[in-house]
């Protein structure tokens, strides 16, 4: 581990259960890495879940998580959509217990449902109206939605994070989106904005 | 080239790809033969505008919900906390094994030896070195002690 001897150190030496002198500083490249993304994970994980205290814990319980398991990340990597992993596959370990989540098969409805509404959200619609319209998008999509638009992740790392294929990916992100944009329009009609177009 | 299915407009083409190009997840020479199209189509580039709109809208919204103080600092006691339990445990461990061994010996090698163990002598090896047979206490000074003398009577 010293290095000194012509060998080329391991990329990440010192990891739990190591020397405590060598731990410390892996726990300090692991919090150099991971941290940055800490607010998003949590905005990310208090949309999923809608509970702020559950969203607190679960984000601690990734990061221990990713800490417990950061011997097997792979430097260079992309950190960010690993932490996303571990954060969906928590959230999906505690959904029994902890949520009530809409499942998929209630919004079949909603298939239909591509072309909303050419128009773009009207600022009187605020920041509120946008965050309780995304909660009432089925968690399914709202993850995925969440993920391309927000977190800004490619599909194919989305598929990764969420361990489903791509096409899903691509049909789950196009309803939510389609989900979304329908109850803004119907947020924007109750303050009285584009009452006159005959849609909806 | 995207192929255009039965009965499927220019437009209804576009609006599928829409997303897609969207999000830069299609081809280069897709790309551009939407962006052709939404030049020349007003009702596709209005649709990709608020398409577009809504993500922005969602994005500054998100990033707006405060994040609750003190989670960065919990995040770190939690990830220090994961550090030292296995240590300690370990080292807890090990003395709880020595001890087990210590105390384990010392009950084994003493017990057996302690009714031929003679007042003032702590050791056993000074008792199996030592006249095996009881020895009477001291207290009364050499004299025999008065049940030993009953004892003989009876005799």
């Amino acid at each position: 581990m010293s290095g000194s001897d012509g060998e080329v150190p391991p990329p990440y030496p010192g990891f739990p259960g190591g020397e405590p002198q060598s731990e410390r500083s892996a726990l300090e490249r692991f919090e150099a890495e991971a941290m940055p993304h800490l607010h998003d994970l949590y905005r990310t994980a208090l949309r999923v879940i809608g509970e702020k205290g559950h969203a607190d814990d679960i984000v601690q319980e990734v990061y221990l998580q990713a800490w417990l398991s950061f011997e097997r990340f792979e430097p260079g990597t992309n950190c960010r959509a690993w932490l996303y992993k571990i954060l969906f596959h928590t959230v999906s370990h505690h959904r029994r217990k902890w949520f009530r989540m809409t499942l998929l098969k209630d919004t079949q409805e909603f298939l239909e449902a591509n072309l909303v509404q050419p128009e773009s959200v009207s600022e009187q619609v605020t920041d509120a109206d946008i965050l309780r319209a995304l909660d009432e998008v089925p968690a399914d999509y709202r993850s995925v939605v969440l993920l391309v638009d927000v977190e800004e992740f490619a599909y194919k790392e989305v598929a990764e994070i969420l361990g489903i294929p791509i096409g899903t990916v691509m049909s789950r992100l196009s309803r939510g989106r389609a989900q979304l944009r329908k109850r803004l329009v119907k947020v924007a009609r109750s303050y009285g904005i584009g009452k006159d177009e005959p849609k909806e | 080239m995207m192929s255009t299915k039965p009965g499927e407009t220019a437009c209804q083409k576009i609006l599928a790809r829409l997303d897609s190009f969207l999000d830069h997840e299609l081809v280069a020479e897709n790309n551009q033969e939407l962006i052709d199209h939404l030049q020349k189509c007003p009702p596709c580039a209005a649709e990709a505008e608020g398409r577009r709109n809504v993500r922005w809208r969602l994005q500054s919204a998100i990033r707006e919900v405060p994040v609750p103080e003190g989670l960065e600092s919990r995040v770190r006691r939690r990830l220090r906390q994961a550090i030292q339990p296995p240590v300690r445990f370990l080292n807890v461990m090990a003395v709880a094994a020595a001890m087990t061994v210590c105390f384990g010996s010392w009950v084994a090698y003493h017990v057996p030896g302690q009714r031929n163990k003679a007042p003032g002598q702590d050791s056993y090896l000074v008792v199996a070195a030592g006249p095996r047979t009881p020895q009477v206490p001291q207290v009364f000074g050499s004299a025999a002690l008065p049940h030993q003398i009953d004892f003989m009577r009876m005799e």
